[in-house]
């Protein structure tokens, strides 16, 4: 990146998301995206927009209010982004979580997909298996013998 | 010892992974290396960055499809009426097709109305104006004349879905062409569906029946794109279903403990089974595991001969700040705990060695070894061993061994200890798990080490550490010291700290650490600082920076943390360099009772952290340990 950051330290570019929608940020923002960051080196005009394939404006402009959160560092100390970053996945629901995640996937945020996972993560922690597949909608593809020959795996060899 | 065995190595190894836990991001990486772009090539610049959008576009629609077609419709349609809901300027079809009117009927069924003003934008887009007809049959809800198209939003509260069904007759399965051959939407033409358009094989073109004239749009459109929900009958189904690439999903169980995902996570699917079973998986849960303290811990054993207690083992977490009981499969003595495999000695039958997992039940037996113990000895288990060699990936288990070379002359009344050791030989004895089938013994004499014995003594202790590829024993007695480099299976002799006024064997703790693998601490005075040396490397001079640790100040925390009971000596167990943690064990005496307290002390922070008091007990040695998924197929 030593080629452009010198001279591009407050540019603006242009996202555009998979319907069209067009966000335009500070290219710091769009940075936090390993996948922006590599597309911006190839990119001769960074004036035109940059698509974002797969992701929609709600999401994306979900994605960049993260992104702006954490592109200032210095306005916030550590615990406060915490917090943040906690009530911020918090008034999530689900089905934003859920595209949230592919999302941060494909746009290479690093911080974002650790936060999103492990706001997961702690959803999966304390559920009982029927729990969690009613809570994600899961079928469970199991038949009783493959569920069992699971549990079986390993019987303790020494069970008298 | 030897939760974090090798830690450092093993991390090298597992480098390798934490390129391929997002492969888009090393995909990233290959096209980012040349920098300067005027040395670029301006072909090989455009390929790059096609490469680059197209593998991750393929990745995700990869991702995507994978998921049930019609579940997958559901998504995008949930997805769409929810940015209707909150921010209807910018939604996908406002971009595409201009102004959006939403307008929610009695029902809470939304509807979408195209309006006209739009279509000429779109026009320049696409050779042909498509726009999305839904089929309804609550035609009267909607606003005939100022839309000649009509989308329904799919799923909503009441599972929207099924109204679209009814009509059609079309069943789960997309491809048992369950699309009728003609669609009547309200009082439009008839049209006749002609052939799919993608989407997730519910987007239809329908061409007009009745000739038509040749306008793109309006209510006599040549050609229109319908869209069919694909789900039915939809009140069995949620509108919603979590279907997540493997990768991510594989990330976030990273996140979850070992037990978790062994007993109730991996029973949720198929797919989530098959991705806790990947050996991939479970090393990368190990490293993660071992990384992060939120699941290393200790593994104490009561100090108890007690049947029942031998079938169980503590673990305390010490970022959790649980405390769990494991059940261990018979009655034993825990000798090692790596990586989430313990090392266990029959409690009754001494020769009995076994290598487990408590939480995967993975179990191995191994070769029976003679293990007599010379009488000197002051520890009743052998000081076997079990530890990672990252090189090879293997696991070994070493055990020195003492095999009497004549009987006890029968002219001594009593034999001294000195005497005694010589009658032994010793042998260093290793076993490579899931590839040995007989004890191998290393040839330690080749290796210009000779048994003295106080090198004897040495071998008899525990080894006191399990890190970077080594086993580290070490005798305060002899200040003597041995190391056993894991892959070349080598051994290494070694003296203690050079400046050291070690000459107590109260005060003086050899203790695992997690930079340099092992540490020894000497206790100059309790009240005031404790001198630690760091272990650097067996082979170029073993002991490293030293460093004064203040224990003034911890002993004027703990004091108040155990107030109005009273602490006194620590015996060190280990010490994290990194993040201030000091593991210890000490007394912990009250008016009736005196007992021993697993304690950490934060050195940076200055916290004080203790099991409850019901968890003090006389322990054994505890061991750091961490649990994992690890089966003994796959070693």
């Amino acid at each position: 990146m030593a080629s452009t950051s010198t001279s591009t330290l407050s540019r603006k570019l242009i996202l555009k998301s998979s319907d069209g929608e067009k966000f335009e940020v500070d290219e710091n923002v769009a940075m936090q995206s390993q996948t922006i960051k590599h597309m911006i080196e190839d990119l001769d005009d960074i004036n035109s927009p940059i698509p974002v394939s797969i992701v929609t404006g709600t999401i994306l402009s979900k994605v960049i209010e993260y992104c702006k959160k954490h592109a200032t560092e210095d306005s916030d100390s550590d615990e406060q982004l915490k917090q943040w970053d906690k009530e911020y996945a918090n008034n999530m629901d689900l089905n934003t979580l859920y595209y949230l995640l592919l999302a941060a996937n494909y746009m290479e945020i690093k911080g974002l997909l650790e936060l999103i996972t492990q706001c997961v993560a702690d959803m999966i922690k304390g559920k009982s298996p029927e729990e969690i597949r009613a809570h994600f909608n899961i079928k469970n593809d199991f038949t009783p013998q493959e569920e069992a020959n699971i549990r079986n795996e390993n019987p303790w060899a020494f069970e008298n | 010892m030897m939760g974090n065995t090798s830690e450092n190595t093993e991390s090298q190894k597992f480098r390798l992974y934490g390129k391929t836990k997002m492969p888009e991001l090393q995909r990233g990486n290959s096209v980012k290396t040349t920098t300067n772009k005027k040395q670029k090539n301006i072909v090989d610049n455009n390929q790059k960055k096609s490469t680059h959008l197209v593998g991750n576009y393929i990745r995700t629609r990869a991702a995507v499809a994978r998921e049930a077609e019609a579940v997958a419709v559901v998504g995008v349609v949930e997805e769409e009426r929810e940015k209707v809901v909150k921010d209807p300027p910018r939604t996908r079809l406002a971009v595409k097709k201009g102004k959006f009117k939403e307008q929610t009927t009695n029902n809470n069924k939304r509807v979408i109305n195209n309006t006209k003003n739009n279509s000429g934008k779109k026009k320049k887009v696409v050779d042909k104006v498509v726009p999305v007809v839904v089929i309804s049959e609550k035609e009267s809800e909607l606003n005939e004349r100022e839309s000649e198209v009509r989308e329904e939003m799919l799923g909503d509260d009441s599972g929207g879905l099924s109204a679209n069904n009814k009509g059609t007759g079309h069943d789960d399965d997309g491809n048992k062409s369950p699309f009728p051959e003609r669609v009547q939407v309200g009082a439009f033409p008839i049209y006749k569906v002609e052939r799919k358009k993608g989407g997730f094989g519910q987007v239809f073109v329908g061409r007009l029946v009745n000739g038509g004239n040749e306008r793109a749009t309006g209510s006599g459109a040549l050609e229109v794109l319908g869209k069919y929900p694909t789900l039915a009958p939809c009140s069995k189904r949620p509108s919603w279903s979590w279907s997540i690439p493997r990768e991510i999903m594989f990330h976030i169980f990273l996140f979850l403990r070992a037990s978790l995902l062994q007993e109730i996570v991996r029973f949720v699917c198929k797919e989530w089974n098959a991705i806790i079973s990947d050996p991939l998986f479970i090393r990368a849960h190990l490293l993660q595991s071992m990384s992060s303290p939120a699941t290393t811990g200790f593994l104490i054993q009561d100090d108890d001969l007690d049947d029942a207690k031998l079938k169980q083992a503590y673990y305390v977490h010490p970022y959790d700040r649980v405390v769990s009981i494991l059940k261990l499969p018979f009655e034993a003595f825990i000798l090692a705990s790596c990586n989430g495999l313990l090392l266990l000695q029959n409690a009754f039958i001494p020769k009995e060695l076994s290598v487990v997992n408590l939480v995967t039940k993975a179990n191995i037996s191994l070769p029976p070894l003679s293990l007599t113990l010379p009488k000197v000895c002051i520890y009743r288990k052998p000081s076997a061993v079990l530890a990672f060699a990252p090189s090879s990936g293997r696991y070994k288990v070493f055990c020195p061994c003492f095999v009497p070379k004549y009987p006890r002359s029968p002219y001594r009344q009593r034999e001294k200890n000195d005497d005694h050791l010589a009658r032994f030989e010793v042998k260093v004895m290793v076993w490579t798990v899931a590839v040995d089938e007989t004890w191998r013994a290393i040839d330690i004499d080749c290796q210009g080490i000779t048994m003295s014995n106080k090198a004897k003594q040495t071998l008899l202790s525990h080894p006191f550490s399990i890190a970077a590829g080594y086993v580290y024993w070490f005798d305060i007695c002899h200040s003597l010291g041995f190391a056993l480099d894991i892959d070349a299976e080598t051994m290494y002799q070694f003296e203690g700290p050079e400046d050291s006024v070690i000459n107590s064997k109260e005060k003086t703790y050899c203790i695992p650490m997690d930079t340099g693998g092992a540490g020894i601490i000497y206790w100059q005075n309790p009240s005031k600082f404790w001198k630690v040396w760091e272990m650097i490397g067996p082979k170029t001079g073993p002991w490293g920076r030293c460093m004064n640790f203040d224990a003034a100040g911890m002993y004027l925390a703990l004091q108040r943390h155990f107030n109005p009971s009273k602490f006194g000596v620590a015996i060190p167990l280990y010490m994290s360099l990194k993040t201030g943690e000091f593991w210890f064990f000490g007394f912990v005496e009250t008016k009736h009772s005196m007992s021993f307290a697993l304690v950490c002390y934060n050195w940076k922070t200055g916290s004080v952290w203790s099991p409850p008091p019901r968890w003090r007990r006389y322990f054994d040695f505890p061991h750091l340990h961490v649990n994992s998924l690890l089966s003994l197929k796959n070693l």
